[in-house]
């Protein structure tokens, strides 16, 4: 960081974080009980933990920043899935500071630097993280937690397997999320960091899918680990759960849930299974081929934990106290270490161990006091530090209390402040030293291997031009060849999706998950043709539409009832003319879809071809509704067969003449190959000695259809009519 | 003698629990009496030599303070009261014939179905029926081993110190049904047992229920909800003994 400067605008920009934090502090909390574990003291190792937070993120976060920046590992985040950050990381360490403040040893203008520097790290990780929604955590998008791009949704989305409660799947899907979850608490000593939710995301009116991350379950960065995780061949699990007729309402920034009704087995109909980690370039699917090996792998997989689980908590059963204590104060303060593992500068000495400064405060971490003063930090509220004058009412309580101390702005004129706790001090614990084996996808490595891996690596999506492809982008970009790669990227190793590229809506998606080779869909192109085709055969019932629209029946059903319903189209009778305004948007919508076939000079010059051949055929068509007798031009009766087979030997000639041009029209406008089939076949009936196919009216005759055609190419160039 | 920046607080009440208050309050006159000493501003103290004059040895002496006048500890983790049996109460971990006598449980004599109103506790996920089975403490580590190695007997209902799911971990999934006398339908034992599909009351206070006995749990009840908790709505859920 450059020279610190204290300026008005960061004292109040570093307040406004620690409030979004504090109001949260109490909510989050308000809903569960301080944490009391038999085999762990939780509350004790939760304070030690906040102490070594602020002894040493100021420092860690200083380390990585020089590798990566904090947006960019926001980025990273997001395309691999993180265990629980967003609220532990700021608070941890701000409750760090609260507990200090309480204790005397530092005062709020204590150390200013590393807050305002601690804040900015994480506002700027988070809004990377929630890039695709906007907000900073999921408390300000209303509890929700939409993390993930289109393109890696529709993968999961296509992917997943379909079970009810009852079959093979859904039974070992269920045994597997339960002993991963058990697992993973025991894991991260009685706590919920290593699990992590995100969505819900909506699928259909009545699903939704929530995606899970397990973190940490093989042979991980914690030492506990060694000779534990070895058998689990994954250190990540995602696991894509697609739930009916149930609402996701709350996800938090502890990435749990709340749903209504509430969650049971039975709402899960779809289940799919990946792999993500900083070497992985996205996730990886896992037993995802078929339903039977889906379910075989949740079989393997939970026997596999299963065992670890039992072994696992043997060790943790034998522990001493402060092992106990040191494991879970590193696991919570060590919950941004994943931070370091991206930027390739992990080392256990900054992440495993306790930092001597906060280590001498271990004798008073006992159960009692842990429980009672983690209790009045978060629950109650109502340590001297988080008390307000009498008029404030807190969110949620209406107390006169915050739940952290504020920078007060008076230091901008008395100057008396520090900027921060210095650089790392050496730290202790009493649990074994990791080994050296941290797996990873790429294999088990070494430390060295994988820091030199990870700082070496980026993932296809985070390289340029990709990492700056959004949402927004692909939204206006979805028909380029750059926004067919973007989504090819996460569709290489999609079973139903692979090399689909960019456009395929979310009802693309579930279509081709029913089973359906049909993927288009009624989309602004669609409802464009059949505006269109009403337009061309004004009165025309829903087969004449459809057919000139080019499209299939069931998208041309779709867009005619949407467009009556809608005001675009009346009906009467079955037939249909578009009303004043849907003539006027079709109006304005034909220079959006054919400005290149209106520069497109081959089109334009059969076009012109046509104008000059027009004349010819509107002579023809005189000829054949009139005969000259006696000098006087009467009403053909087609008495004179000869005469009528002379006029029709011209629309012959004609047609052979036409054909090269309604070739040049197909090959600008393949719709227009219509014209083709229809013009042909009026004028094989018409020689075959059906009078009518000349030019009646009522019929798709000759006269009709290339009156029609002329429409066409008058709206698509934007042409008037010569009369 | 030096005064804390915290010492002048407009609106500052003591912490809310005496032990809190007691160390808390130690350990700002440690740091006063060291502030003074040290003879420096304020910055120059915590900067420079706050990590030094404040040993781990001080705190160590702070805590003595305490349990010097009798003052133990309520223990949370086993191992707590295992290694220091000095400075913790004794929590009847490996008592005989021990029960929960929560003050706040609710009892009533036999109803007309021979039931004995024994507790109360939130309901963890609303169940078709209430279930029944054998009432079995499992509070040590000791016993978990016990049956991790012999098995958990059939029908038992699992009574746990509080959201401990960790100290159940191998055997959890073997339980008929959970009874926690801590923590929330959101707490971690909560969501394990909703995984495996076990009836779970969480929070639960209890009396006269001892190991073995036949016992009914509510747990056909309204399950609690994270409003519930926020907006203090009662969503009661009974225990009864058979």
């Amino acid at each position: 960081m450059p020279d610190f400067k204290l300026t008005y605008a960061q004292l109040l920009e570093t307040n406004n974080l620690i409030q979004q934090n504090a109001d949260e502090i109490y909510w989050l909390c308000a809903t569960r009980t301080v944490q009391e574990s038999k085999i762990f003291p939780v509350s004790a190792y939760i304070l030690f933990s906040y102490l070594n937070a602020y002894y040493r993120y100021p420092a860690l976060l200083r380390k990585i920043e020089a590798q990566m920046s904090a947006e960019e590992i926001g980025d990273r985040a997001r395309n691999q899935g993180i265990k629980i950050v967003a609220w532990c990381f700021p608070c941890f360490y701000l409750l760090g500071r609260e507990m200090l403040i309480n204790w005397g040893v530092i005062k709020p203008t204590d150390a200013v630097e590393d807050v305002s520097y601690v804040l900015d790290f994480w506002k700027r990780f988070q809004l990377a993280w929630h890039r695709n929604n906007g907000n900073l955590t999921n408390r300000q998008a209303g509890h929700r937690a939409q993390i993930m791009p289109e393109q890696r949704l529709q993968v999961f989305h296509a992917d997943a397997f379909e079970c009810r409660a009852g079959d093979p799947l859904h039974k070992a899907a269920q045994a597997f999320l339960a002993t991963v979850a058990q697992y993973g608490f025991l894991v991260s000593c009685e706590s919920r960091l290593t699990l992590h939710n995100h969505g819900p995301y909506k699928l259909t009116d009545k699903r939704e899918m929530l995606v899970r991350d397990f973190n940490e379950l093989s042979e991980a960065t914690v030492p506990w680990l060694d000779g534990i995780g070895e058998d689990i061949p994954y250190n990540n699990l995602t696991v894509t759960m697609i739930i009916e007729g149930v609402h996701i309402n709350l996800l938090d920034d502890w990435g749990s849930f709340e749903s209504t009704p509430e969650l049971k087995a039975e709402h899960m109909v779809g289940v799919g299974l990946y792999t993500a980690d900083t070497l992985s370039d996205g996730h990886q699917p896992v037993g995802m081929g078929s339903t039977e090996e889906l379910t075989a792998t949740f079989i393997d997989l939970t026997e596999r934990i299963k065992r670890a689980t039992t072994r696992l908590w043997h060790v943790m059963a034998g522990w001493t106290r402060d092992q106990q204590l040191d494991a879970g104060a590193l696991t919570y303060s060590g919950v941004i270490r994943e931070f370091a593992l991206i930027a390739g500068v992990y080392d256990p000495a900054d992440w495993m161990l306790i930092d001597e400064r906060a280590e001498r405060f271990r004798p008073l971490m006992n159960d009692e006091y842990g429980n009672l003063f983690l209790g009045e930090l978060v629950g109650y509220i109502s340590t001297p530090s988080q008390r307000m004058h009498g008029y404030a009412m807190m969110q949620h309580t209406d107390n006169p209390t915050k739940s952290l101390s504020y920078f007060p702005y008076a230091m901008l004129v008395d100057q008396e402040y520090t900027r921060g706790v210095g650089p790392m001090r050496p730290g202790i614990s009493n649990l074994p030293q990791k080994n050296n084996r941290y797996r990873t996808s790429q294999g088990v490595l070494t430390l060295e291997e994988y820091m030199q891996r990870a700082r070496e690596f980026v993932p296809a999506a985070c390289t340029e031009p990709y990492r700056f492809l959004c949402a927004d982008w692909v939204k206006y970009h979805y028909d380029t060849p750059q926004a067919g790669n973007l989504f090819k990227i996460e569709q290489r190793h999609s079973r139903l999706l692979r090399d689909k590229g960019a456009g395929l809506s979310r009802e693309d998606v579930e279509t081709l998950r029913a089973g359906s080779k049909k993927t288009r869909r009624g989309g602004p192109t669609s409802h464009h043709q059949i505006m269109h085709a009403a337009a061309i055969k004004k009165h025309g019932d829903s087969a004449q539409i459809t057919a000139i629209s080019g499209e299939t029946i069931e998208i041309a059903a779709q867009e005619i009832a949407w467009a009556v319903a809608n005001g675009r189209l009346a009906e009467a009778n079955g037939r249909y003319l578009l009303t004043p305004a849907g003539q006027m948007i079709l109006a304005s919508e034909y220079s959006r879809f054919y400005s290149a076939l209106r520069t497109n000079a081959n089109f334009r010059d059969a076009y012109a071809r046509f104008e000059r051949i027009n004349r010819e055929l509107k002579q023809i068509i005189t000829d054949w509704q009139t005969i000259e007798i006696g000098g006087q031009r009467m009403s053909n009766v087609h008495a004179d067969q000869a005469y009528d087979a002379r006029v029709i030997a011209r629309l012959g000639d004609l047609h052979e003449r036409f054909e090269p041009i309604l070739a040049q029209f197909v090959i600008g406008a393949a719709r227009l190959r219509y014209y083709d089939r229809g013009l042909a076949n009026a004028l094989e009936r018409a020689e075959a000695g059906d009078l009518a196919w000349v030019s009646e009216v009522k019929i798709e005759s000759y006269h009709t259809l290339w009156f029609e055609l002329h429409e066409e190419l008058l709206r698509l160039l934007g042409e008037q009519r010569e009369e | 003698m030096a005064t804390l920046y915290t010492d002048t607080d407009k609106y500052a009440t003591q912490s809310t629990f005496a032990l809190v208050e007691a160390y808390n309050g130690a350990v700002k006159d440690l740091v006063r009496r060291r502030f003074a000493a040290s003879g420096l501003s304020w910055q120059a103290f915590v900067a420079d030599t706050a990590y030094e004059t404040i040993t781990r040895e001080d705190i160590a002496a702070v805590e003595q303070q305490l349990l010097a006048s009798g003052y133990r500890f309520e223990p949370s983790a086993i191992s707590s009261a295992r290694e220091r049996p000095e400075a913790y109460k004794d929590s009847g971990l490996y008592q005989e014939n021990f029960s929960f006598e929560h003050p706040a449980a609710p009892t009533a004599p036999a109803d007309a179905r021979g039931r004995s109103l024994s507790g109360v506790g939130d309901n963890v996920v609303t169940r078709t029926e209430n279930l029944v089975g054998i009432a079995r403490y499992v509070r040590t580590s000791e016993k978990v081993l016990e049956y991790l190695t012999g098995g958990v007997p059939a029908d038992t209902i699992a009574i746990v110190d509080d959201s401990g799911g960790t100290l159940t971990a191998p055997i959890l999934e073997k339980f008929r049904g959970v009874l926690c006398a801590g923590g929330t339908t959101r707490s971690h034992l909560a969501i394990l047992t909703r995984e495996y599909g076990i009836p779970c009351l969480m929070n639960v206070r209890l009396s006269g229920i001892k190991d073995g006995m036949r016992i009914e749990i509510e747990c056909a009840a309204r399950s609690k909800t994270g409003d519930d908790y926020a907006n203090n709505v009662d969503a009661p859920a009974y225990v009864w003994r058979l």
